[in-house]
């Protein structure tokens, strides 16, 4: 059961003369009852819940709540289209806001896979002032965990060379040793597949065929390996 | 000009004795009160919510004085041709629409002022005490100037109701010519956006002629809401700010004047 039918937008906006922004108040409050209020949301009442946050946004665009709700829950409620919708529109009018391209940033990467949308999503959050830490860490991370180790460096480099504070300094040279370590690794067993056919069972089966003098030691204290789908990863995850 | 001034304290005194008024100022200056309680029933910004609700409220409250009580007084003058009383004294046709006027705006300005110590009080001690980990900032430099324009925005709907006044023969076709006049005027630039958009590729060229008709010659309320504004701290420059109150007067000067010019001429039996 879904609740009572939206007004279309334009008619909200008509209706609301000079109180479009109560009115938007007005529709984020009902939305978080009906998500409140509910265990399971059907598809039907998550289309709701969409529409609902969709309008709150068209009233005031300026208003941070119907992004950060369209983010938080729709994408579990199988509307990550909508949630992205309303989110891209966001960037526009709260272009401060690093949270709107971090959560375009995660819908890309957990429900659409686009790893690459995500990063960019990603990188861009994690140029504003005021975003997490860790951002800068878990793109580099990202990339080099799906395949893209050269991109997950050149980022790495272009912020060690942006960053002055020594601590971040101590910790992004760290990450981009190991990085280069996971690259180097790969790019070997790439090569013994080119000579044998076949990626090599264990990183020994590189050395004790030649191809490397030695595995290096990850900076994580962790152990390079390799992975069922052929990659080189390490058992510390670069933590 | 002493004339005027007679007339409009005349006219606010008169609008201070209506029941009403009083009922409506003390039930605003109450929900200013605990805009902040009401707020918390929303989530995340609850700060947003009350500053919405606070300057929503002023502005309903400026509204029932400028729409309705304007027209009711006006209407009154004439129903029991108390307005005889005042034309047949050296008094012009031309001060009577002045100094109601300014006897309306003084009314609605000191209910507004009032209501909006309240609500700064309140924003105030709600800001303080608010438990949200990331509160945000608030533009109170902004609030004062948005609540300037909320000024003009009523003192505009009180001179279309003194304009409406000044030729409708009962109180109730002035009030209700003044308020689709403010309905318009509130949406001017919202129908400009939905013709603007796909949906005006469907609407017919006679339809979006009369609506540039109306955007030209009616007032664009909407120009002087500047709550949103206030509310998100966003930017307007000094000079959009001064074009915009310009704006405001000039449509207040030629409705009052326009208003004078009919009433001088309006055959009263």
């Amino acid at each position: 059961m879904t609740a009572s039918p939206l007004p279309k937008r334009e008619f909200g906006r008509l209706a609301s003369g000079e109180f479009t922004s109560l009115s938007s108040d007005y529709f984020v409050l009902r939305a978080a009852i009906f998500y409140g209020s509910h265990v399971n949301l059907d598809s039907e009442q998550g289309k709701w819940l969409g529409d609902a946050l969709k309008l709150a946004r068209y009233l005031d665009p300026y208003y941070a709540e119907p992004y950060w709700m369209a983010g938080a829950v729709l994408p579990w409620l199988g509307q990550p289209d909508t949630a992205l919708d309303i989110l891209l529109k966001g960037e526009k009018y709260k272009p401060e806001d690093w949270k709107i391209p971090f959560n375009i940033g995660f819908i890309y990467y957990y429900f659409k896979q686009d790893i690459q949308k995500a990063a960019e999503y990603f990188q861009k959050a994690s140029s504003f002032s005021d975003s997490p830490a860790y951002l800068p860490m878990l793109i580099s991370r990202l990339y080099s965990k799906h395949g893209r180790g050269n991109m997950a460096v050149a980022f790495l480099q272009r912020l060690l060379g942006d960053t002055k504070d020594p601590l971040l300094r101590k910790k992004l040279s760290k990450r981009l040793k190991a990085l280069k370590m996971l690259n180097y690794l790969q790019t070997i067993a790439q090569d013994f597949k080119k000579e044998y056919g076949r990626y090599p069972e264990t990183l020994d089966e590189m050395t004790q065929r030649g191809f490397v003098k030695e595995i290096p030691r990850d900076p994580y204290g962790g152990e390079f390996y390799i992975t069922d789908e052929n990659r080189v990863w390490s058992t510390s995850k670069l933590r | 000009m002493a004339k005027i001034w007679t007339l409009a304290v005349m006219t606010f005194y008169e609008g201070m004795r209506e029941r009403v008024f009083l009922g409506v100022l003390v039930f605003i200056l109450f929900l200013l009160l605990i805009s902040g309680i009401l707020a918390q029933l929303s989530i995340g910004n609850t700060l947003k919510v009350t500053q919405d609700i606070g300057l929503g409220g002023l502005n309903i409250l400026g509204l029932f004085i400028a729409l309705f009580l304007s027209t009711q007084l006006m209407a009154k003058d004439l129903d029991k041709k108390t307005v005889y009383l005042v034309l047949c004294r050296p008094v012009s046709r031309g001060q009577y629409i002045f100094g109601k006027f300014v006897g309306l705006a003084f009314l609605n300005a000191l209910a507004l002022v009032a209501g909006f110590v309240l609500f700064l009080l309140a924003l105030f001690f709600f800001s303080a005490t608010s438990d949200l980990i990331n509160p945000p900032v608030i533009a109170w430099g902004k609030h004062i100037v948005a609540f300037l324009f909320l000024l003009l925005q009523m003192f505009l709907v009180t001179a279309i109701a003194v304009f409406f006044s000044s030729f409708a023969s009962n109180g109730l076709i002035s009030f209700f010519f003044t308020l689709i006049v403010y309905f318009i005027g509130c949406n001017l630039n919202n129908v400009k956006l939905i013709l603007e958009s796909k949906i005006g590729e469907n609407i017919s060229p006679s339809l979006k002629g009369i609506f540039s008709f109306a955007y030209w010659t009616l007032p664009n309320i909407s120009l002087l809401d500047l709550k949103s504004w206030a509310v998100h701290d966003m930017t307007l420059s000094v000079a959009e700010l001064g074009l915009r109150f310009a704006y405001g007067t000039f449509f207040i000067a030629a409705l009052l004047f326009l208003a004078a010019s009919i009433f001088s001429r309006r055959e009263l039996s």
